[in-house]
């Protein structure tokens, strides 16, 4: 149609100052549809990385800071529990099965957890899929480690790889348990979940290190791996435990028994609700970031609006050469509109672009730094109306120009008194 | 002119569209099927059973006690457990219901809940004991009925025939349970 | 046959109580080449708009070609003034954004008609450049990078292509100099010899009226100005 083209070669003409405005709204749309992705996969990510788990149990801090470090390994526990409080509520008949953890060693950047054979036959993730090894087996020898797909992919490990675990979070040389080397038992299979980035040991293989560590820092009178081994390692303190119910209707009654417990302060939460309660508060913030992104996108449409206004006038002259060759009038002021709708559309288009790009450039650092495993795909319904909308706002902005272009072209006619 | 006209056409039948993205308002064939009996939670208590019962038998000596006692720990414990192991209603047992409550959920399928504990009121009220067994049903959703995980704080209304297991067997755990549970989110409904 | 007429029209700006044109009677006839003299302000513009169909008269008839445009819908006429008119302003008459030949094709994209006269739109309007002495390297430079002598005569081209019955010229020759004005008049009129089209041209310079068979005052014509 010739008003398309005639509003393609008009806007070509001035690209200058409508790319100014197409890319404002440009990064507006990928603001946009970043936050809902983020949003989005965050929450699947969460949710799929613990299933079929009724309680975990750790010191008493706050739910969703028990949550985010026993689950995604985000944070830190602020206190250990005793070992003693967790085999007396194992034992309780309520209770069918446990997995103790314990963390706060690290090595290259990934951190250690110990735990026991339990954690490899009842851990379940997405749905309800267990844990399953590409190579080898659990740990079975004190110095036997088991590492994920990602530590293995990252820094190259085969079956047998010795590696020297750190203390704290952070490896520096000062803080290496160096004199107790592991070896790498067994390779897991990919999960998507932040187990693929845990080096897993037996409880006995941390108490073995911190055997002279007691002090906290390396004491002088330094045991060796052998000596430890034969040493009595059984845990004192554990940071948190998974449990399952044998029926799941004594769920609240077992929370509310260990939140009570009189030995010492626990928590214990059920991470379904936990996780809910952890997405309220996001919610908040995501509202809160989305309406910030939609103000970013009436500003870049505010400003197209202000480029295609300035212009009304200047093109007067233009519109009657117009209404000469036989233009209607509505023809005048639908061409703003189009010129308006293009530059939208190409805002959008060229915020595609760059959302892609985006996900493409910070797919890898999500999932090493925050275990955000992004799955790059297409838009859904949501994020197209978004779209849509984005078009839909710059039409009717444009209807001002546009109206204002058809008035004077009634008046003006053939001659412009410029 | 006709192209503007068109134009608005399109936008207001997307807004219609995104308006309607609700799946979780009940559709007519559904309410058209016999409908579910709503009940109270008290229903769910067999007659003739009083908790407060218990509490009375035990007050007395409780009274006895100092705070912090073990002993007075211990015998607490023991009423509580005998609150608990509270008898089911079997005079529900299949019976099409509609109860309302508040969930903890358990399985989420797509960031949706498909599978929850309902509970009779919200949050972990710690100034009395959480709800007895006979007070908490397991729900499994229909797939079309998995509540959004935003909405995992709202009161919903549950619909389904209610099943009672005296015993964990191999096929289920014991307690109150509804499968293919229809729900619906209590803001919808007039009160 | 008569080109153009005009009888008892009357016309007035919306706002305004008092007519600004009152033309009792305007004949003009087919292949005619009339002059039309008026300074600004005497109602030139309003009776190019009149027999363009861009506005109606309050009361009167236009009629151009046989059709009265005054029973039209605005569309009709603007669609009318596509396919029978080809009208030249004094200057600007050219998109900037366009291309040479697509100012010259602009025409034809509003009237299925005057596409079909044209023929083969590209040699058409490479014939009519041609005669109009554009040069072939200028087609495919930026429309302001013509002189306005250029602009002028690509105007003409434009306003001739698919042969419309009738030529409105409004002050064409004003922003040329003495040299390029004569260049303008001898094309104009071979051209519109050539296809036998009507001409009406308006300036307010008397000295170009010996070019025409008719000559007008536009103050004479005009009943408004006769009663002040």
């Amino acid at each position: 149609m010739i008003l398309i083209k005639l509003a393609a070669k008009s806007a070509w003409n001035r690209k200058v100052s409508l790319s100014l405005a197409m890319v404002s709204i440009a990064i507006s749309i990928l603001l946009l549809l970043g936050v809902d992705t983020i949003r989005k996969q965050a929450k699947n990510s969460f949710i799929n990385t613990i299933s079929q788990t009724d309680l975990i149990v750790g010191a008493r801090s706050g739910s969703v800071n028990l949550l985010l470090y026993s689950v995604f390994r985000i944070g830190n526990a602020t206190n250990n529990m005793s070992y003693q409080s967790y085999q007396d509520i194992a034992a309780m008949p309520q209770v069918k099965w446990t997995i103790p953890i314990s963390l706060g060693d690290s090595h290259r950047g990934f951190r250690v957890m110990g735990t026991n054979q339990d954690y490899f036959r009842y851990h379940h993730y997405g749905q309800q899929q267990p844990l399953l090894f590409q190579q080898g087996q659990a740990f079975d020898d004190v110095y036997d480690a088991v590492i994920g797909y990602e530590v293995a992919r990252q820094l190259n490990y085969q079956l047998g790889q010795e590696i020297i675990i750190a203390h704290g979070l952070v490896s520096t040389a000062f803080s290496l348990h160096d004199d107790k080397p592991f070896k790498v038992v067994g390779i897991m299979a990919k999960t998507g979940t932040p187990v693929d980035r845990t080096i897993h040991i037996s409880l006995r293989g941390i108490e073995a290190i911190h055997v002279d560590w007691q002090t906290g820092t390396r004491s002088a009178i330094a045991v060796s791996a052998d000596q430890a081994r034969t040493m009595d390692l059984q845990p004192q303190t554990i940071t948190a435990f998974m449990l399952g119910l044998e029926r799941r209707i004594d769920t609240f009654r077992l929370q509310r028994q260990i939140n009570q417990y009189r030995a010492e302060p626990l928590l214990a939460i059920l991470p379904g609700s936990t996780l809910a309660e952890l997405w309220q508060t996001v919610g908040q913030f995501e509202k809160i970031l989305m309406i910030i992104s939609s103000l970013v996108l009436v500003s870049g449409l505010i400003g197209l609006l202000t480029t295609l206004l300035t212009t009304v006038n200047e093109r007067r002259r233009e519109m009657a050469i117009l209404r000469t060759v036989g233009a209607h009038t509505y023809h005048i002021g639908l061409l703003f509109t189009l010129e308006a709708l293009l530059v939208v559309a190409g805002g959008c288009g060229l915020g595609l672009i760059l959302f892609y790009v985006t996900q493409i450039l910070m797919q890898p650092w999500l999932a090493t730094s925050y275990g955000l495993y992004l799955t790059i795909s297409f838009l859904d319904v949501q994020q197209w109306l978004i779209l849509l909308i984005a078009m839909i706002l710059g039409v009717i902005l444009s209807l001002l120009p546009a109206w204002l272009a058809y008035h004077y072209s009634l008046q003006d006619g053939l001659m412009v008194k410029i | 002119m006709k192209f503007i006209k068109y134009i608005l056409l399109v936008c207001l039948c997307s807004i219609c569209f995104a308006c309607g993205q609700d799946n979780n308002a009940l559709t007519e064939e559904e309410l058209a099927i016999e409908a579910p009996k709503e009940i109270k939670w008290e229903a769910l208590i067999p007659e003739g059973y009083h908790p407060d019962l218990i509490v009375a038998k035990y007050q007395p000596i409780l009274e006895k006690f100092e705070d912090n006692d073990a002993e007075a720990e211990a015998t607490y414990e023991k009423m509580m457990s005998e609150i608990n192991n509270s008898p089911l209603n079997t005079d529900i047992d299949q019976q099409h219901i509609k109860i309302g409550g508040f969930i903890a959920p358990l399985v989420f399928l797509e960031g949706n809940i498909v599978e929850f504990l309902l509970v009779p009121y919200f949050g972990a009220c710690i100034h009395v004991p959480p709800p007895p067994s006979n007070q908490i049903i397991l729900v499994k959703t229909t797939s079309e009925h998995a509540i959004d995980g935003d909405k995992a704080y709202f009161p919903v209304w549950v619909s389904g025939v209610i099943t009672v297991e005296q015993q964990t067997t191999d096929i289920g755990e014991a307690g109150y349970r509804i499968q293919d549970a229809v729900t619906e989110l209590y803001e919808h409904t007039i009160l | 046959m008569t080109a153009i007429h005009l009888h008892n029209v009357q016309f007035r700006w919306a706002a305004q109580m008092q007519n600004t044109l009152y033309i009792p009677e305007l004949s003009v006839q087919r292949g005619d080449k009339v002059f039309i003299q008026g300074h600004s302000g005497s109602g030139k513009t309003t009776l190019l708009n009149l027999i363009a169909g861009i506005h109606c008269p309050q009361q009167g008839k236009v009629q151009v070609l046989d059709t009265d445009l005054t029973v039209l819908s605005a569309m009709q006429r603007d669609r009318f003034r596509a396919q029978h008119l080809g009208i030249i302003f004094q200057q600007f008459n050219l998109l900037p954004y366009l291309s040479l030949l697509e100012n010259v094709q602009l025409p034809c994209q509003f009237s299925s008609q005057r596409k079909a006269k044209a023929g083969n739109i590209m040699q058409t309007s490479l014939h009519l450049l041609d005669e109009l002495q554009i040069a072939r390297s200028m087609l495919h430079k930026p429309v302001n990078t013509l002189s306005v002598g250029q602009q002028q005569r690509v105007a003409v081209a434009r306003a001739l292509i698919g042969q419309p019955e009738i030529i409105i010229a409004d002050e064409p020759t004003s922003a040329l100099d003495t040299e390029n004005r004569q260049r303008f008049l001898d094309l104009l009129f071979s051209e519109i010899e050539q296809r036998a089209s009507t001409l009406i041209f308006v300036s307010h310079d008397p000295s170009l009226a010996t070019h025409f068979s008719t000559h007008i005052q536009l103050a004479e014509l005009n009943a408004i100005t006769l009663s002040v």
